[in-house]
């Protein structure tokens, strides 16, 4: 009697610490696939950056100026312009494109203008502290020019009833010669989400 | 037996020899299979085998100063046929086309004339008529301790002899015509021309004369005086233009700015045939030399001279080559560096089990 009731206090025990350490645990964590289809919210997404990124990247490579020039042109990225009523990180999708491009082998990339105070600090710093051997710097006045730039907008139309919501976005990319200023290519992506109770 | 096998081995050895004959010949030292930077058939290769020669002459130039003049004339007439008159030279008013500190730097490689002024383009002037000017040279005559000469200033009468005066002011421009030579453009394209495969003579320095005028350009002139030792061109260059420049600019996108000191010239180049005095090609080129300086301006930065000219005296070199194969002076074309061509890449391979690693 006295050994089933010391059994009864043990399984009663170790189920509690069982049920308080689960308690104290946080959150269940896993790895998912980075290229699923998102679908949490009608908002502006994952999914969204991928498939306009893919698209203007692949369009931008059929082009003749860059697929039938002999050499890779120089591209710039310039700003892409947010429309919409959404927070939208536009450098991200440019940088998406941009990358994509860049593994193509056809495009070369001189630096934005964000990134131009770094390259004139590193310039400063080669040339005119006078701690680096002669040969050995990158001068001053041979950074290329782009050929081209890159640049566009993103806007969205946004219906909504009660029951419905209705999203519809349109990124546009156009690549603009520079020295001509002549607009050599243009491409868009639309999308529609659509969010029901 | 024995006989088809000495045919066969001669079989042999003849193919041997024909696919030797097919083969490349080995690479000698020094030759690459890589593009060479210039064009691998160098400029002049055409008249290499007979070697022509060419001299290049240093690069004449011809330095204009203009100031304005006052003259002042007083005559004094007396009726007793008794007439005297003076002159009385007066104000030089410096043109503006006043060079900068540093051309001193660029022209003190020079030989050149200090001639006497020449007076010309005088017309005549009343400075009475622009009143600005009028109180102007007076100002400047009172400052030199000059009496200023009343318009028409009366004599007293001395006995029976009445007397008149009469001042006339003139005015114009005084040239300065200055002649000489730039030595130290010249040496990069005679090198140009003998890495090309000319036979390069030296021409005698040509020394401006007292009085010197626009006959210093006259090289046919110096051809038929056989000041260029023999040589089969002669290529003459006169400076159009030379300037020095000093801007900042702001940086885009940035905080800094950059100073950027430029020196400018343009020649104007003639390649005469010694024999026939034809002019082969003609052309101008340009040549410049660029420091530049981030956040530059007033961190006291003083850009070097040297390196200016050099660099202009090189890039200088560098166009005359590309007109004179514009020109078909030369065959051969000259074709520019590949420096900072881009080439289109193989696509980066994609396979997932291979580390990649891309960093911004």
């Amino acid at each position: 009697m006295k050994n089933s009731n010391i059994k009864i206090s043990t399984y009663i025990f170790s189920a509690l610490a069982i049920l308080t350490l689960a308690a104290c645990s946080g959150p269940q964590v896993r790895y998912g696939d980075a290229k699923a289809v998102e679908t949490v919210t009608v908002d502006y997404g994952s999914t969204d950056l991928q498939s306009i990124a893919e698209a203007m990247a692949r369009s931008l490579l059929q082009t003749k100026v860059i697929s039938g020039s002999k050499d890779a042109p120089t591209v710039t990225v310039a700003d892409v312009k947010n429309k919409t009523s959404e927070y939208i990180d536009t450098r991200v999708i440019t940088d998406k494109i941009r990358t994509q491009l860049l593994k193509s082998g056809q495009v070369r990339f001189a630096v934005n203008i964000n990134e131009m105070q770094s390259q004139v600090d590193e310039l400063k710093r080669q040339n005119q502290s006078g701690l680096y051997k002669n040969s050995t710097i990158s001068k001053t006045g041979n950074m290329q020019g782009a050929k081209y730039r890159i640049e566009g907008s993103i806007s969205s139309i946004v219906k909504q009833t009660k029951d419905v919501k209705d999203v519809y976005y349109v990124f546009n990319l156009n690549l603009i010669n520079n020295e001509t200023g002549l607009l050599e290519w243009a491409d868009e992506k639309e999308i529609r989400k659509t969010a029901t109770r | 037996m024995r006989k088809n096998h000495i045919h066969s081995a001669y079989l042999i050895s003849l193919a041997i020899l024909f696919l030797s004959g097919c083969g490349t010949p080995p690479l000698r030292s020094g030759q690459s299979l890589l593009p060479s930077p210039f064009a691998q058939k160098p400029i002049g290769e055409t008249i290499k085998e007979d070697q022509k020669s060419i001299a290049v002459t240093n690069i004449f130039y011809k330095k204009e100063g203009a100031n304005l003049k006052y003259v002042e004339e007083i005559s004094n007439k007396y009726d007793s046929s008794a007439s005297m008159s003076g002159s009385q030279s007066g104000i030089d008013i410096p043109s503006t086309e006043s060079k900068g500190p540093d051309s001193k730097d660029v022209f003190s490689d020079i030989q050149s004339s200090a001639f006497p002024i020449k007076f010309t383009n005088v017309s005549d002037f009343k400075p009475s008529d622009h009143p600005s000017i009028q109180k102007d040279l007076e100002a400047r005559l009172a400052a030199d301790g000059i009496p200023v000469p009343p318009s028409a200033p009366a004599l007293p009468p001395v006995g029976n002899i009445s007397a008149k005066s009469q001042v006339t002011k003139k005015a114009g421009f005084e040239s300065h015509p200055e002649y000489g030579q730039l030595r130290s453009f010249s040496a990069a394209i005679r090198g140009l021309l003998i890495k090309s495969g000319y036979k390069v003579v030296m021409a005698n320095t040509a020394v401006p004369t007292v009085n010197q005028g626009d006959e210093f350009f006259q090289v046919v002139d110096r051809i038929k005086a056989g000041e260029f030792n023999g040589a089969d061109y002669v290529m003459f260059g006169v400076l159009g233009e030379m300037s020095f420049t000093d801007n900042v600019e702001d940086i885009v996108g940035t905080k800094s700015t950059t100073q950027q000191i430029g020196l400018d010239l343009i020649v104007d180049f003639s390649l005469i045939d010694t024999k026939t005095y034809q002019v082969v090609a003609s052309f101008l080129a340009e040549g410049n030399g660029k420091e530049i300086r981030i956040d530059g301006r007033g961190n006291g930065f003083k850009p070097s001279m040297a390196k200016l000219m050099k660099q202009a005296s090189v890039t200088l070199a560098e166009d005359v080559a590309i007109h004179l194969a514009d020109q078909n002076f030369v065959t051969s074309t000259i074709s520019q560096p590949d420096i900072g061509r881009n080439y289109k890449r193989n696509p980066y391979d994609d396979d997932s089990s291979t580390l990649k690693i891309y960093t911004k």
